[in-house]
């Protein structure tokens, strides 16, 4: 994908140099910027408040605080802007959008933060207080070092999804990036314009991900682990533990009673609104069109999967790494380049532009990271030793990825698809730029309608796109108590 | 006739040598350890041996037959790997019959080699149901069941605690004397070469230093590096004249021409008596079952003894004298 938003921005040529010097990029890049860095700020604040009650104190309901740490994850970032502007229609603009952005995306820092908390030893934070230092001390000094890299990852995390964000802003009508390079392609058919600014974009998420790299250098993160399985030492609230109710309380009535509460009400209405031919036929699109990008996904995914787990080498590195840049890539940069292949090379042109096929490939590279991961950790399962003592035995290679390789990798292989069905299912901005003429998605109908404020007539989609959306949070969380305390 | 032969076999990655010309010889129905610290080569050995690395020269043969150009299934060798690496998705009773084929699965041998491994009954159960010790076992039987013309134990035991090892040790052992099966075993552990080995094979950086038997590797290793390395070594320079040396310790018998040398004594060859005291007791490590005593002689030298039973106090004069031969280098 990199490749091939160079090669479409070299075609631009040398119109991007005075592209460079209007007053709309820099505009843009100081909105986008300072949406990220608040909605990272407020984020890290948030997370790791919420992560440090959840696990450093004697706080009570600690599991419904952690559920209700994780649930926002489940509302695209468009629902719950829809959710917002359906109950207030007419807040728009940067406090809007820092605030739906902060409160769908902070469960990025919590739920690294929570883990690192919890597998963290005890024994530091023991040894901070036994020499003498209060709580407030031991947490700045010793518990807050200790999940500073799960933190910076978290944060950068956020940062990365304000970066790629189109649906919310550009429900709240707040300019970044992404809602320029949309309209200045869908608009303004200005094809200059959308490259610069999308390979603006692309530069500024390649630093975030450096940042992230470095972050996650092994030399930073702490040797010691929780071996032991010891409770933590646990902080009283004592009398600040109604404040801290009430607060905690408060973050889940923004984060998930209001758009609950107007998803509700708008359904109630709107399904005497909508016309249930046209949810059935966008929710069959929706379907068929991310049944198709699972299976691609992974026919693409099982042999690089197999090799990355396999092989240790720099190629397999490399490949790694490419694959996760595209997750990071944001949908609207990726579909721009899909559309631009598509008609500067005739071949693809003829065959493809405008067609659904393109706009599933468009899905597949957006989600391969998605597959990747899932397929990746259960062929680590199937480790390579399995695989030569199957061969000391006498099988062949064929017998061998029959009985041991695809038995152990099959659960990792369908997860991973399921993964990349249910994202396909509410993927927005690549699916405006790719869709077929015509083609009506449940995220889509959800976005034509809300821009012109038929809240009603919407609401049925947002429902459904919860509904599908809870589905992988509901196995994340899952996954998390398993392998954590 | 399973007989291992290896001949002049060298490997390098990259510019590392790992293999220097070894060469090895496994009689049918031997226990053969290849010994040596980490980095030596020995697992090289093994892989290149097992087929899952290809050797850059040399010859391996089994059985009078060259296999070296055979993939790793058709070379009829089993493997038990350092974790067992038993297949996770599969019963006991089905791993261990992997490697049969057809009627041979319905034979009875897989309720045969469970039993040899003391697991009868355990056919049914899944790997992680299992103990670490009890799922090295049934690697060996899984790879005992096909009756492979050759076993190679990667470091069996490496991953059990103390206590444990040493039982798995000797019911490996004796599993595979029970089938007749010849068998090398690739360790660090000298206790564990030597204990259950018929011969011992010595490597280090990528060459075989001695093969024999675990006695004479002990008694007399091929040159003071195995000497230090196969058990606790007490060194002393003297000069040999006439096949006699003269030390603190009195005349001490060498074979070695006359001139300087240095003399090889285990620890367990000093023997504390009643007599003349010659040495004062400096400094007692006490482990129950022996104690390890620093003796200072009269001349300032200090050597270590090693005593059975109740130990001396620091500071006691003792009359000590040696028990057996002294090697010398």
């Amino acid at each position: 994908m990199v490749y091939l938003t160079w090669r479409t921005a070299e075609a631009g040529g040398e119109a991007i140099i005075e592209q460079l010097r209007r007053p709309r990029l820099a505009e843009m890049t100081g909105n986008t910027l300072l949406l990220a860095a608040t909605v990272t700020a407020a984020c890290l604040v948030v997370g790791i408040a919420t992560a440090f009650l959840v696990s450093r104190t004697d706080l009570r309901f600690r599991a419904a605080v952690n559920l209700s740490a994780s649930l926002p994850l489940a509302v695209p970032t468009y629902v719950a802007a829809f959710a917002w502007r359906a109950a207030f229609p007419a807040v728009e603009g940067f406090w809007i959008s820092a605030l739906v952005l902060t409160l769908a995306s902070f469960p990025y820092v919590h739920l690294p933060v929570a883990a690192a908390l919890s597998r963290s030893d005890p024994a530091l934070e023991e040894q901070s207080r036994i020499l003498g230092d209060g709580p407030w001390h031991t947490f700045f000094k010793v518990t807050l070092r200790q999940v500073a890299p799960a933190a910076v990852a978290g944060g950068l995390l956020c940062a990365l999804y304000v970066f790629s964000d189109f649906g919310a802003v550009s429900i709240l009508r707040y300019e970044t990036f992404t809602t320029a390079i949309y309209s200045a392609w869908r608009l303004g058919f200005d094809r200059t314009g959308a490259l610069v600014l999308a390979s603006a974009l692309v530069v500024l998420t390649l630093a975030l991900l450096a940042g992230e790299w470095a972050a996650a250098a092994p030399g930073r993160k702490s040797k010691r682990e929780n071996d032991s399985g010891r409770a933590p030492l646990r902080l009283r609230l004592g009398r600040t533990a109604p404040a801290v109710y009430v607060g905690l309380a408060g973050l889940a009535a923004l984060s998930l009673g209001i758009p609950f509460w107007s998803l509700a009400r708008w359904t109630l209405d709107g399904v005497s609104a909508a016309d249930p031919a046209e949810v059935w036929a966008a929710a069959w699109t929706s379907l068929s069109l991310s049944a198709a990008a699972a299976l691609l996904t992974v026919a693409l995914v099982v042999p690089v999967g197999l090799y990355v787990a396999r092989h240790r080498g720099a190629l397999a590195a490399a490949t790694e790494r490419a694959v996760y840049i595209g997750y990071a890539l944001p949908g609207v940069v990726i579909g721009l380049s899909l559309v631009f292949m598509a008609i500067n090379v005739d071949w693809v042109y003829e065959r493809f532009y405008q067609s659904s096929p393109l706009l599933v490939f468009g899905y597949a590279v957006l989600l391969l990271p998605l597959g990747m991961g899932a397929v990746k950790a259960s062929a680590e399962q199937a480790s390579p030793q399995l695989d030569r003592v199957a061969a000391s035995l006498g099988a062949g290679p064929v017998r061998r990825f029959a009985t041991i390789t695809l038995p152990l990798t099959a659960p990792g292989i369908a997860a991973g698809a399921a993964l990349v069905f249910l994202t396909a299912m509410k993927e927005l901005p690549a699916t405006l730029l790719l869709r077929p003429a015509g083609t009506e998605t449940l995220a889509t109908r959800l976005w034509t309608y809300t821009d012109v404020a038929a809240f009603s007539a919407a609401a049925p989609y947002a429902a459904l796109i919860v509904a599908v959306s809870a589905v992988p949070i509901w196995l994340l969380s899952r996954n998390i108590e398993r392998s954590g305390p | 006739m399973s007989e291992l032969s290896i001949e002049g076999l060298r490997k390098s990655f990259g510019g590392t040598v790992a293999l220097d010309g070894v060469d090895l010889h496994v009689t049918e129905g031997d226990l053969v350890a290849v010994l040596g610290p980490s980095g030596c080569g020995k697992t090289t050995l093994l892989r290149c041996t097992a087929g899952f690395e290809r050797a850059d020269a040399g010859s391996i043969s089994v059985a009078g037959k060259r296999i070296d150009h055979l993939p790793p299934q058709s070379r009829r060798i089993g493997v038990v790997p350092q974790e067992g690496a038993l297949f996770p998705h599969l019963t006991v009773g089905r791993n261990v019959a992997y490697g049969l084929r057809g009627a041979a699965r319905r034979s009875g041998r897989v309720a045969e080699v469970l039993k040899l491994v003391g697991l009868g009954g355990f056919e049914s159960r899944m790997p992680h149901e299992l103990s670490g010790g009890q799922r090295q076992r049934v690697a060996l039987a899984r790879a005992m069941a096909p009756r492979p013309e050759l076993i190679l134990l990667d470091e069996p035991f490496s991953a059990l605690d103390a206590g444990l090892r040493q039982v798995v040790r000797a019911e490996v052992a004796a599993a595979l004397r029970a089938d007749g099966a010849t068998a090398v075993l690739v360790t660090h552990d000298q206790d564990e070469a030597l204990s259950l080995a018929g011969k011992v094979a010595v490597m280090r950086e990528g060459r075989i230093i001695q093969f024999a038997e675990p006695q004479e590797v002990y008694r007399s290793p091929a040159d003071p590096w195995t000497a230090s390395f196969v058990g606790d070594a007490v060194w002393i320079d003297a000069e040999v004249h006439d096949g006699s040396a003269a030390t603190s310790l009195g005349e001490l018998a060498a074979d070695a021409p006359d001139g300087p040398v240095r003399l090889l004594l285990r620890p367990e060859q000093l023997c504390l008596g009643e007599g003349d005291p010659n040495a004062t007791v400096a400094e007692v490590e006490y482990f129950g079952h022996d104690a390890l005593v620093s003796l200072e002689f009269k001349d300032g030298r200090r050597l270590r003894a090693r005593v059975l039973g109740s130990a001396p106090f620091s500071g006691q004069a003792v009359s000590v004298t040696v028990n057996g031969k002294a090697r010398a280098f």
